[in-house]
């Protein structure tokens, strides 16, 4: 996320020349995270093998996904998820990138939580990017419609 | 105090999509200054994707916003000015935009006797939110977008008896349209009123959306209460100083108009002097004299 440094509108008229200066980002995330589990297979490419799993995701958005795993692994190392959206008979297979990994929250069983950066969602079928965006939007009009509706 | 520039307003990290959106106004224009500035942000947002030629007007300005039928919808914030914007071009005897690649698609659609709408120009200010943002994974673009759909839907249904809506576009864009379940209507082209970029066309029946108001979320949005024309009663109606200053003096569309396009034109204002609002060029000679 590209940042701009801009002022904060908060005038300190005894140190004038230091100004405060704060992040005020546009928010140029490319897609907002969803917290919702779906169910989701995982195969992490190690050196020494490989890392696979069951399990449930943390939170999604259209371009990565956040699920716990049970070991610490490197970042940049590719990964290949299996995700089961409830609108799609079919599961939907994406490929990423490993971005972090840090030690799990209490909330989940597994010792630790993964990032992954999906690399290029449209680099399978059309028709499986098409119904991942679909999902997607409406999750995000099912959570923030009720609180946008037009006041007429 | 060191003011904000208003985008980043618009676009703070911490700004809900409620606060994004609470300031924002959806409606049609009022006055020909704003009908400008959304002509100029139409333009500006489809250079940037070369979708359009430059011209010296630097706004995205064609024959059919003469009509009096065409309809200009605007997202306007309270302190940032207009931050999206689209058309609704209501079929006519001069046609639709898209009929320069989809004619034939479109005139089985007028042979079964439904009226026509096409909803085109839809540009949003992309400084809000950076490059390569996908609509369908932003909420605050998504909802801008469908906002300003809305709007649009609603004068549709209060205001015109309009049937089918349709829409070309760049095949890039199709997963919104699948998502809004537009149909169908024409396969890929070149489109040179898109500067010869591809598109696709769809289609949607009016009241086919109805029916599903109930089952897309989406459709939950269009069909919230039943939209009044009273909401569109200050829609602009440009007067003959500004036809002459868009359609001769900023642009020559009145005078590369075919004379049948200008006759129905001059028919759309029976009040209005053409005579005065063509003077010094040569179409005033395809005028209707009665």
């Amino acid at each position: 996320m590209r940042s701009r440094v801009g002022f904060n509108g908060r005038h300190n008229r005894s140190n004038a020349r230091h100004r405060e200066i704060v992040d005020l980002s546009i928010d140029e995330r490319l897609a907002e995270r969803l917290t919702i589990e779906i169910p989701l297979t995982y195969v992490i490419a190690l050196s020494n093998g490989q890392l696979q799993g069951r399990t449930m995701t943390i939170n999604l958005s259209g371009t990565g996904v956040q699920f716990p795993i049970p070991w610490m692994v490197p970042k940049s190392i590719p990964c290949h998820l299996t995700l089961a959206l409830p609108t799609r008979t079919e599961p939907l297979m994406l490929t990423g990138l490993v971005v972090w990994c840090r030690p799990g929250s209490n909330r989940n069983r597994e010792a630790f939580e993964v990032g992954i950066s999906l690399e290029d969602p449209s680099s399978g079928s059309e028709e499986a990017f098409a119904q991942y965006c679909h999902f997607v939007a409406t999750q995000l009009l099912q959570r923030y419609l009720p609180c946008t509706q037009p006041r007429h | 105090m060191y003011p904000a520039s208003p985008l980043t307003l618009l676009g703070r990290l911490q700004d809900s999509v409620p606060q994004f959106l609470r300031p924002v106004e959806f409606r049609v224009v009022h006055e020909t200054e704003e009908f400008k500035a959304a002509l100029r942000l139409a333009y500006d947002e489809y250079l940037k994707r070369g979708y359009t030629k430059p011209n010296p007007a630097q706004m995205k300005l064609s024959i059919y916003q003469a009509l009096p039928s065409t309809t200009t919808f605007i997202a306007t914030h309270r302190r940032a000015g207009i931050i999206g914007t689209m058309s609704l071009i209501v079929d006519s005897p001069l046609g639709l935009p898209m009929d320069e690649a989809y004619k034939s698609e479109l005139d089985r659609l007028r042979g079964e006797g439904s009226r026509l709408a096409e909803a085109t120009m839809l540009a949003l200010n992309t400084d809000l939110f950076g490059g390569g943002v996908f609509t369908m994974f932003h909420a605050k673009k998504l909802l801008l977008t469908l906002r300003l759909f809305k709007v649009m839907f609603d004068y549709l249904r209060a205001c015109t008896d309009v049937q089918e809506l349709v829409a070309c576009f760049n095949p890039k864009h199709q997963i919104l349209y699948d998502f809004l379940q537009l149909k169908p209507l024409g396969g890929l082209k070149s489109y040179t009123s898109a500067n010869g970029n591809p598109a696709v066309a769809r289609h949607l029946n009016v009241a086919e959306t109805q029916r599903q108001a109930t089952t897309h979320v989406a459709y939950r949005l269009f069909y919230g209460k039943t939209p009044s024309p009273k909401m569109f009663s200050r829609k602009l109606v440009l007067s003959p100083e500004h036809l002459r200053e868009l359609f001769v003096e900023t642009l020559p569309l009145f005078a590369s108009a075919s004379p049948t396009e200008l006759r129905h034109i001059q028919r759309c204002y029976p009040t209005y002097a053409f005579h005065h609002i063509l003077r010094g060029t040569p179409a005033s000679s395809s005028l209707y004299l009665p």
